[in-house]
């Protein structure tokens, strides 16, 4: 008899939303830009959500990130 | 090679001996500068590399993120096919990959060149063109295989008369009184470095008090101000001592509680100097010693 799996989802307390103020992601963000929120968020201020509009990820940089090295040239 | 740097014979005596082997054979094993902050390990790197007659390539260790960082962005742009003297400092601090890459890179069977294939490149490590020097605080946290491929040349503390001739020789307009010499010495921690510091601060106040003498009158007024305690104590470990002498027999539980701080940080960063210097002892519990006690009253006293 399959037994029901223990110690696995969402541990209690835990969640993956921080709070940031929206003066500080528009320093961050284009006026246009698409933000992904919560359905329940826009509930909550009275909004009603038509459809989830693609939203673009930013990528990470591929570029290799060079170590910090200094370079000391002797002369004769 | 080491003109005007004070005491480390030791370590003078294996690096002459390694530049004497580099121009005899014309290639050096990699080499492993170990020792505690402020012993001089830079210094020493530099004039070594300055002695080999190539130019200095100082890394550092933790901002090497993975292999890629290094062969990628280091490596093949300024090392590959150049001649430099390379010195990884901190390298307990490399990438356990990289390590593990540089297991084969510094095999220690006396090859001038090792090619090291990484994704689709053919990497030549040429020991002829390169010297590579690796510098830790925490050698015990190498890769023990890694470590065991590394020449070890160990720094030890410098003896106060040593510190004492680095602090004159940054300060050689100052006449210093004599009985004032071993006392400052004596705050130095056996650390090179704080010698350094040390003149740069007794420069300080002899050019705001246009004096060109330096005796045991400033040197409290300068220790005063400063805050500058018998045997380089830190506040934190004078407050372990005052613990010990209020409180009399402590657990490293009592003192941690008392302190605030944790029991490896007591441990790790505060018993070690205190024990060195026979402030405390423990035998069981933690003990205030005798010279412990009157350091203290020294300490109330004004030093």
């Amino acid at each position: 008899m399959n037994q029901p799996k223990r110690g696995r989802g969402r541990p209690k307390g835990s969640n993956c939303f921080v709070r940031v103020s929206l003066r500080d992601l528009n320093q961050y963000l284009r006026e246009d830009a698409s933000v992904a929120v919560s359905k329940k968020f826009l509930e909550e201020i009275g909004l009603t959500v038509q459809e989830t509009s693609p939203i673009i990820v930013a990528q990470p940089d591929n570029g290799v990130a060079t170590p910090d090295f200094k370079m000391t040239e002797f002369e004769d | 090679m080491f003109e005007g740097l004070i005491g480390q014979t030791k370590v003078k005596n294996k690096l002459n001996f390694y530049a004497q082997g580099k121009k005899a054979r014309g290639f050096l094993p990699a080499i492993l500068l170990n020792g505690a902050k402020g012993l001089g390990k830079t210094e020493f790197a530099k004039r070594f590399a300055k002695g080999l007659k190539h130019p200095m390539m100082e890394v550092n260790c933790s901002t090497i993120k993975n292999e890629e960082s290094f062969f990628e962005g280091l490596f093949m742009n300024f090392i590959l096919d150049k001649e430099v003297t390379v010195l990884f400092d901190e390298c307990h601090e490399l990438p356990k990959k990289l390590m593990a890459s540089f297991l084969t890179v510094f095999n220690p069977e006396g090859a001038k060149r090792k090619t090291l294939e990484w994704r689709e490149n053919r990497l030549e490590f040429n020991f002829e063109k390169q010297t590579y020097l690796f510098a830790t605080t925490e050698a015990h946290e190498l890769f023990a295989p890694f470590k065991d491929r590394l020449n070890k040349v160990d720094f030890g503390e410098y003896t106060i008369q040593e510190l004492i001739d680095i602090l004159k020789s940054k300060l050689d307009w100052v006449k210093f009184d004599d009985q004032v010499l071993e006392p400052i010495g004596s705050t130095l921690r056996g650390n090179a470095r704080s010698a350094v510091s040390r003149a740069t601060e007794i420069e300080l106040y002899c050019e705001t008090k246009n004096k060109s003498r330096f005796d045991m009158d400033d040197w409290r007024e300068l220790s005063n101000t400063l805050d500058i305690l018998p045997f380089g104590l830190t506040s934190t470990e004078k407050e372990v001592l005052e613990i010990l002498a209020d409180r009399g027999e402590c657990s490293l539980q009592m003192l941690s509680a008392a302190t605030g701080l944790s029991r490896p940080a007591i441990q790790q960063e505060t018993e070690v100097h205190l024990l060195k210097e026979g402030l405390m002892k423990i035998d069981g519990k933690r003990e205030i010693t005798v010279k412990g006690r009157k350091t203290l009253d020294e300490i109330s006293l004004g030093f």
